[in-house]
């Protein structure tokens, strides 16, 4: 789990101040949505159950983000959705769990397992939530940089290609492979920086 | 610059890094990155460490084929939930209503998008039910959106026909500004778009698709769905409806002359399998002026064959088409055109590509109107 999770922009904080502005949730919910809804995913929860997982956060935040702002102690935005994510999160996958757990009686087993279960969320959401940033940055990259630029990034940094396939696939020399892929990277890096110095 | 008396440099990188690709002047020192294994491993270093190389890696490798809601598209445009629209009504006078816009009771939100949300809503001056569209506030502020919304309730305030919803009232000064339609129950469009067959059977959008080679829908009222955007189709039937027949003609020629408006019935099929549907169209022609109609005379004067003319059988075919006299035109392209192939082409060439409207039956009993333009294949 990374010390310090990026934080969510202070900008899209402040616009929730306005609850009319529901382009400040659109941004809110492209960014959060996927991450609840991938961490849900990979606690084994179906695809519907994910999605109404997603819309529980979504209306816990609507709910409650005018009280969090009012409060002095009210710390980070993103600690503090993570916490209603963990919630949310847990109330629904805990009651599975403790399921099978119930059957031997062995409460002090089952409190252990629950932290277990708390902690590997806690850290799916920091690392899909992480993941979601560099998919967000790539994303706009892909727009801006030349398709044989993105190209020399993607085959060898996700399909596994060697730079030499890559040159040989694209037409080109290992040279530009080499500066076109550290390029795409760079900008990646550089958005993503961006996203967690706004908060 | 010669590349073998290149000396390693972090500027130099740097510099390499920043450039775009088109920029040539750094050409030599791409060169020598290819012939420096030391300059590729600082390249990659002065970019992100390994670790943020992985992350990168990870995250655009992960599979999202199981999350079919963000599936290739980072933005949720359909967020919206009723904790986040109830903030934008006044409170509800029932507290199984959502909330309360003028006389409007909000019943329940039935969709959203990217210009607003729409609600089921009761109209409590007028006791009936209406659907609501409501202007996200995001896009109220903005004069050039609230003008759009105005012109589109405008647009379609104008338009009445059993196909068109009709619009009951606008209210462009209320902030966020709203328009109130009458509510039709049942999904949309993109949901599920059906046709029926010769049958009578349902088609689904997979069927309609799979019916429809040779032109082009280009656009459907309402949501157009994505898989029958851009579909090529072919009719190859098409009759006056009041002669209660559709006639087979083969290659059916589908432009017709500027200013008609007719009513047709239409077959449609896959000349891959013969797969057959019929429907309904209306066929109009607006792009050039309306040539004169054709005189008493000219109509009961004798269809000329091929031989007479190609040109002359093809004012002839259009004249019919134009003054509706469909049973002729049909009758010529039969007996005519139909085993004349030069003159087909001829025909095909000469006229202009043909937009029809196609009832359609959603699969909640709903009826629509697609509007279908075909063009030469």
């Amino acid at each position: 789990m990374p010390n310090s999770p990026p934080e969510t922009r202070a900008s899209l904080i402040l616009r929730l101040r306005n609850a009319d502005d529901m382009a400040a949730w659109e941004e809110f919910a492209g960014l959060y949505g996927p991450v609840v809804f991938r961490v849900a995913r990979r606690r084994g929860l179906q695809a519907a159950d994910a999605e109404n997982l997603v819309q529980e956060v979504l209306l816990a935040v609507a709910q409650s983000v005018s009280r969090w702002i009012d409060r002095d102690d009210r710390g980070s935005f993103h600690a503090w959705l993570l916490r209603i994510a963990h919630n949310e999160a847990i109330n629904m996958l805990l009651q599975r769990a403790t399921r099978a757990l119930g059957q031997d009686g062995a409460r002090g087993h089952q409190l252990l397992k629950e932290v277990s279960i708390r902690n590997d969320i806690s850290s799916l959401i920091d690392r899909e939530y992480e993941r979601e940033l560099f998919r967000r940055a790539a994303d706009r990259v892909q727009q801006v940089v030349s398709p044989s630029t993105w190209q020399a990034f993607w085959l060898t940094e996700v399909d596994g290609h060697t730079v030499q396939q890559a040159a040989e696939t694209l037409g080109t020399s290992m040279g530009h492979i080499y500066v076109s892929r550290s390029r795409v990277m760079a900008r990646i890096k550089e958005l993503v920086q961006e996203y967690e110095v706004r908060t | 610059m010669n590349s073998d008396i290149m000396q390693c440099d972090d500027r130099k990188l740097k510099l390499l890094l920043a450039a775009n690709a088109h920029d040539v002047e750094h050409d030599p020192w791409i060169h020598h990155v290819e012939q420096c294994s030391q300059c590729q491993s600082r390249l990659r270093e002065l970019v992100a460490n390994d670790n943020d190389w992985q992350k990168a890696a990870a995250a655009l490798a992960s599979d999202e084929d199981d999350m079919p809601c963000f599936r290739g598209d980072h933005e949720v445009t359909s967020s919206w939930n009723e904790a986040m629209v109830k903030q934008l009504l006044n409170p509800p006078s029932h507290p199984e209503m959502l909330g309360r816009l003028g006389r409007y009771e909000m019943e329940r939100m039935i969709g959203s998008g990217g210009m607003g949300i729409v609600f089921k809503a009761f109209d409590t001056e007028l006791n009936r039910v209406v659907a609501i569209k409501l202007l996200a506030p995001y896009l109220a502020v903005r004069g050039s959106a609230r003008q759009r919304f105005a012109r589109e309730a405008r647009a379609a305030a104008g338009v009445r026909d059993d196909h068109a919803v009709p619009i009951f009232n606008v209210e462009s000064e209320h902030e966020p500004p709203f328009l109130v339609m009458q509510y039709v129950a049942g999904g949309s469009l993109q949901e599920k778009l059906e046709v029926r067959d010769q049958g009578g059977n349902e088609l689904t959008v997979t069927e309609f698709d799979h019916i429809l080679p040779g032109g082009a829908i280009e656009t459907v009222i309402g949501e157009t769905p994505e898989k029958v955007r851009g579909k090529p189709l072919r009719l190859i039937g098409l009759a006056d409806t009041a002669a209660q027949s559709t006639p087979n003609v083969g290659e059916t020629i589908l432009n017709v002359t500027p200013g008609t408006k007719v009513r047709l019935q239409f077959q449609l099929s896959d000349f891959s399998d013969g797969t057959l549907s019929t429907g309904e169209a209306t066929i109009e022609i607006a792009d050039h002026e309306r040539p004169s109609a054709p005189t008493p005379e000219a109509m009961d004067s004798p269809i000329p064959t091929p031989e007479a003319g190609v040109q002359e059988a093809i004012r002839q075919f259009l004249r019919l088409l134009q003054s509706e006299n469909l049973d002729a035109a049909l009758s010529m392209m039969q007996t005519k055109v139909a085993s004349n192939r030069d003159l087909l082409r001829e025909i095909r060439e000469q006229v202009k590509p043909l937009r029809i409207e196609v009832p359609v039956i959603l699969r909640r009993g709903d009826r629509g109107m697609a509007v279908i333009n075909l063009i030469k294949p």
